[in-house]
């Protein structure tokens, strides 16, 4: 059963000398529920503009786009702003921590959003010892690393129990040793979370480790590969 | 180079725009300093020259040199003289508006060649002459004397009216001049052909009046010169004197030093028995204008230079923000290789471009600004009708220019300070978190305790404060300082105070805030230096703003109380009491009364005064002055501000009437007596006539102020230092006052609720003689003229706009720029579901807890800094003539007008940032933060 369907999905934007410039040509994608879906392609191929339309970020100009066999465009603004507080979690390739909270904060501020309302404080903590830094909630951002910094985003994204993550290259800053790391963490999320990730990349070496992956290359949308589970 | 500079100045339009604001205020402002004090002293030295004609009924500056010519000596000393009167206006650069030659025969014996009353008259007489005589006289009687010899041998003379009255002369009368020979070697012998008075009442011509002349026989001046100067006449001794009137007005500012050396060394060097060159008493007159004219120059540096220095701290913060944004061009630059000298002369040349634009718009700002200055009457008024005149001096170019240097040092601060970036140490600054240098060295806790020693001890010399002020020097500026420093320690410390503020608002809901709070208060409280100089900049304009509209307010309403408290009614005269020649001096016919029941007015009151009164204890004799009133009349026309009196002003004169002998008498005299209520009191009251009249009183009541009344008087010594005694009034019925000294001259007080015209018309229509005269508006409104007063309120007032105009722009760049900086963080937030409602929420907030907190704080500094310092400041402004206490006077309305600018402000600030933010693509918003 698929949780997410984008069909037919169009996008342009104009550019400053006046010129349209088609970024998403008629692409199709559907994603299944608890698996690891991967969109691949070189930079400029259009992959982020179609995980933002994905994640209710920036809405196509042609197409829909269907989360649990409701289309997400056709809500309110409002509507769609719940939807990304309590049932999406983002990941972002730079680093995307609230400067002046620390990591603890970080993480407990999704919470907040979401209104969560069990114990705050150890689901925090369960979240970070899911990725490995519960030793580190009191520290500030900026004294994280980068790879460090990446996983608080990561347990931040997961903390109030989304039920799709969307990761926009999470690697693309990361030596390649920790991008592995990191890729491992999400397999590892969406067996124990029971959540569906979407992550974009253009480093071919992870690829191997999508339940699903769509190509995607200026805008239409190459080949999808399927594995087994 | 240059190319480069303009570029950036183009990319970098507002923040330059800004900087360019600054320099335009800073410059107009210290360009208007040097015009306002050379153009208000222009008006003000006219002023006390006018003063003083009007009270002295003289012109004010008069040079008189004397000659006299011994009998049979020669002529030089009157010659010279005459010269040194001649030359006297090239001499001390001023154009002579009035020249007159007065000559006479000294100590002429004069016999009448008419019997009266079977004997000849023998009188001291002179035979004069004055140059111009005819133009400036008007025969009453006969006519103009001839100007030859007649035919009989008479010399034919005029006679002023007063010397007709005095002497009993005649037209036609004969008189001859025993001392004075003819050609012939006889005395000269006069006839009276005519009586004459001034042509015109206001004529320069008559600095002495015809009454003065009450000796002369008045001889045509041509035939004075024939007969007794030229080369063939006979010998006899004269006096020569010249009456030599300079133009005031045409003595400035600035040839004052001069005018006085010059007058001084005339005056030493021609001081000999023949002949001799004195002037009037207006050297007095320009000292006294020179130490009013420090005073304010002094008075208006103070209180321009706080706003001076925040211009500075503007033109700072906005350069340094301005450099934090090109940090990073700057370290791509110095890694490119560019020097630091390189990048130091980038922005000097910056900085001199945009002081330079600051400098050529500023002076003809400096140049408003005077003008306003000159027009204002009071704080945030300018519709005083004064137009003054603007003398332009290079002076402000002069100040100007130091303004636009100062400013470019301010620029080129930061620049020197980060010169030393490289890009490595811009990233690791980013991360950092600390608290401000002042917090840490405890700075702001250190400048409070300053200013308030500066209290303390002004506090403590506040006599001698007055004593300062009194003998025309300008307050310490140490005064001004100690407040300014106060303002700035106190903003400092609410700060501080903010921040443990916020901690512990945050702590006490740290699980339940709802996001929009949790976040504003996390950002406030982590990223707070950031804000810290924002927040000092409001909370200083604020204060400053608070603490200006005080003074300006307190100085002149003050000032007002007190003119009115001394004044007692709106007009208060005396009519011309006619003697009584059949009952002798000191007997008097007094002027109808009831007349005054026609003027429209709120009441009308004979007030009689006598201040040579005396009073008896155990038999020894004090000074006092008495005031007799009408109770009722006196109530009314006289009105009394409330609680200048323990109890209500009524009550005072209700227990007056009760009894015709009961008296009320100044604390001071109760104090100083051990006088108490139900004593017996024996007044000698003076009369006209001359002696006292004694009448027991009772005293009745205790006041501390009284309408007119001084309780003290201070009196300048001949050491220039000024002391202080104390005043004695009793205030009796009128009734028992008259019953002992009988028909004396009182004065008329009116009531006539602030507008004195009806007055002026009464006057006019019943052709009032009044022989004095004092009119309260009139001496408001020169309170207001005064250009100390003006120069303060409008200083005020300009510096109060301005801060408001750097304050608005400030607070705008910063959140404007701050909001810029954070476009990443709401980006994150909108992806994270956080809604727009929400995003503004948190930026209200935010806003709140520190626009509203810095109005807060501004105003609870300022007010107490001016509960401290304003009752200072105002001894600055009082002068001898105070005598109440002072009031702390603010006027709500300035600080609703703060206020609602400043909300203003918030609220224009918040519009551009819902813009920004509501213009925001959460997409677009996320790929800025990747760069």
């Amino acid at each position: 059963m698929e949780i997410i369907k984008a069909q037919n999905i169009e996008r342009s934007f104009r550019l400053a000398s006046g010129e349209k410039l088609d970024v998403l040509r008629n692409i199709s994608v559907s994603v299944p529920e608890n698996t690891l879906a991967i969109l691949k392609g070189p930079s400029g191929s259009g992959k982020t503009t179609l995980m933002n339309i994905m994640g209710g970020l920036d809405a196509p100009d042609g197409g829909t786009m269907i989360f649990d066999g409701k289309d997400i465009y056709s809500r309110s603004d409002t509507d769609i702003d719940e939807l990304r507080r309590r049932e999406f979690g983002f990941v972002f390739q730079s680093v995307s921590l609230i400067p002046i909270m620390t990591v603890y904060e970080n993480v407990e501020f999704s919470l907040r959003l979401s209104d969560f309302k069990e114990n705050r404080e150890e689901r925090v903590m369960r979240c970070l010892s899911l990725v490995g830094l519960d030793a580190r909630a009191d520290h500030m951002p900026q004294e994280l690393s980068g790879g460090e910094q990446q996983r608080v985003a990561i347990a931040r994204a997961i903390a109030h129990s989304p039920r799709v993550i969307f990761a926009d290259e999470p690697t693309a800053e990361l030596d390649s040793q920790t991008a592995i790391h990191v890729v491992s963490l999400f397999k590892e999320l969406v067996e124990k979370e029971n959540v569906t990730i979407v992550m974009t990349t253009h480093d071919v070496s992870l690829m191997s480790a999508g339940d699903i992956v769509y190509s995607i290359e200026n805008g239409v949308l190459v080949t999808d590969e399927e594995r087994t589970v | 180079m240059l190319h480069l500079v303009i570029q950036r100045i183009v990319h970098k339009k507002w923040m330059i725009a800004c900087l360019i604001i600054g320099n335009i205020l800073l410059a107009g402002i210290a360009a208007s300093h040097p015009l306002y004090s050379n153009s208000s002293s222009q008006s003000m030295l006219t002023e006390v020259f006018e003063t003083s004609m009007r009270e002295n009924n003289k012109y004010p500056i008069m040079f008189h040199s004397i000659g006299r010519t011994r009998k049979n000596a020669g002529r030089s000393v009157t010659a010279k003289m005459r010269k040194l009167a001649l030359g006297l206006g090239e001499e001390i650069g001023l154009p002579i508006v009035e020249s007159v030659c007065y000559r006479n025969m000294v100590s002429s014996t004069a016999k009448s060649m008419t019997v009266h009353d079977g004997m000849f008259a023998e009188m001291k007489l002179a035979l004069s002459s004055m140059s111009d005589l005819e133009d400036h006289i008007k025969i009453l009687s006969g006519k103009m004397c001839s100007d030859k010899i007649t035919d009989d041998g008479f010399i034919e003379v005029v006679i002023s009216q007063t010397l007709m009255v005095e002497q009993d002369l005649i037209v036609g009368e004969e008189v001859e001049i025993e001392s004075v020979k003819g050609s012939d070697n006889k005395s000269v012998k006069v006839r009276i052909t005519g009586v004459f008075t001034n042509a015109l009442s206001e004529d320069l011509y008559w600095y002495n009046t015809p009454a003065y002349y009450a000796k002369d026989l008045f001889m045509d001046n041509g035939l004075f010169e024939e007969l007794f100067i030229g080369e063939e006449a006979k010998k006899n001794q004269f006096d020569e004197e010249w009456y030599i009137l300079p133009d005031y007005k045409a003595v400035t500012p600035e040839g004052v030093d001069y005018l006085i050396s010059k007058t001084q060394s005339i005056v030493r060097d021609n001081d000999e028995i023949y002949g001799k060159l004195e002037c009037s008493d207006f050297l007095s007159l320009l000292d006294s204008f020179r130490t009013k004219k420090k005073q304010i120059d002094v008075m208006l540096l103070i209180l321009e230079v706080p706003v001076a220095l925040m211009l500075l701290a503007f033109i700072f913060m906005i350069s340094r923000q301005m450099l934090s944004l090109e940090e990073g061009e700057v370290a791509m630059l110095k890694s490119r290789g560019a020097s630091g000298f390189q990048i130091f002369k980038l922005y000097l040349m910056q900085s001199l471009v945009v002081s330079g634009v600051g400098v050529v718009i500023g002076l003809p700002l400096g140049a408003l600004i005077t003008k306003l200055l000159g027009r204002a009457d009071a704080f945030l008024s300018f519709s005083g009708g004064r137009n003054m005149e603007l003398i332009f001096t290079w002076e402000a170019v002069i100040y100007a220019l130091i303004a636009a240097l100062l400013s470019i040092l301010m620029t080129l601060l930061p620049v020197l300070k980060k010169d030393k970036t490289s890009i490595v140490a811009v990233k690791r600054r980013r991360s950092r978190q600390e608290k401000p240098l002042w917090m840490k060295l405890y700075l702001d806790i250190i400048i409070t305790g300053v200013a308030i020693y500066g209290y303390y001890s002004f506090k403590n010399g506040e006599e001698e404060l007055l004593m300062r002020v009194l003998s025309g020097k300008a307050p310490d500026p140490l005064l001004f300082l100690s407040a300014a420093l106060f303002i700035l320690g106190s903003g400092l410390i609410c700060v501080r105070i903010h921040r443990i503020l916020l901690k512990i608002i945050y702590r006490l809901g740290k699980k339940k805030w709802k996001p929009a709070a949790y976040t504003s208060l996390l950002q406030l409280i982590r990223s707070g230096n950031k804000q810290v100089f924002v927040m000092v900049f409001l909370i200083l304009t604020v204060s400053f703003g608070l603490f200006y509209t005080t003074i300006a307010r307190t100085i002149v309403a003050n000032s007002e109380r007190n003119v009115d408290y001394i004044e007692g009614a709106d007009i208060k005269l005396r009519e011309y009491w006619m003697n009584n020649s059949r009952l002798g001096p000191g007997h008097y016919y007094e002027p109808e009364f009831a007349k005054y029941g026609s003027l429209d007015c709120e009441g009308v009151a004979k007030v009689y005064l006598d201040e040579h009164a005396t009073f008896l204890i155990d038999s020894r004799r004090f000074d006092t002055s008495v005031m007799g009133i009408n109770t009722n009349e006196f109530g009314k026309a006289a009105p009394l501000e409330e609680g200048l009196l323990p109890h209500d002003y009524y009550d005072y004169l209700n227990v007056l009437s009760r009894n015709p002998d009961a008296v009320l008498i100044s604390s001071g005299m109760k104090n100083k007596y051990n006088l108490k209520i139900g004593d017996t009191l024996s007044v000698n009251l003076y009369l006209a006539s001359g002696g006292y009249h004694l009448v027991n009183t009772t005293v009745y009541g205790v006041f501390d102020n009284w309408p007119g009344y001084r309780p003290s008087k201070i009196v300048i010594g001949p050491d220039g230092k000024p002391t202080s005694s104390e005043n004695n009034l009793i205030v009796a019925n009128l009734s028992m006052v008259q019953g002992a000294v009988g028909v004396a001259p009182y004065d008329v007080w009116i009531n006539l609720d602030g507008d004195t015209e009806p007055f002026y018309e009464f006057a006019d229509k019943l052709d009032l003689k009044i022989t004095k005269l004092s009119d309260k508006v009139e001496k408001t409104e020169k309170l207001h003229d005064d250009p100390l007063f003006a120069g303060t309120s409008g200083i005020l007032t300009m510096s109060f706009i301005t801060i408001l105009i750097i304050c608005s722009i400030g607070y705008l760049m910063y959140w404007s720029l701050s909001i810029r900086a954070r476009q990443l963080q709401f980006g994150i937030f909108r992806a994270m579901g956080v809604s727009f409602k929400q995003i503004s929420g948190m930026l209200v907030i935010e806003q709140s807890l520190t626009g509203l907190y810095c109005i807060v704080a501004g105003l609870v500094s300022g007010y107490v800094a001016s509960m401290l310092f304003v009752p200072m400041i105002q001894i600055a402004y009082q002068g001898a003539d105070s005598v109440l206490a002072m009031k702390l006077i603010t006027q709500p309305s300035d600080i609703i007008e703060l206020v609602v600018v400043i909300l203003g402000v918030f609220l224009v600030c918040m519009g551009v940032l819902m813009r920004q933010i509501s213009g925001m693509k959460i997409s677009q918003a996320l790929k800025l933060g990747e760069d």
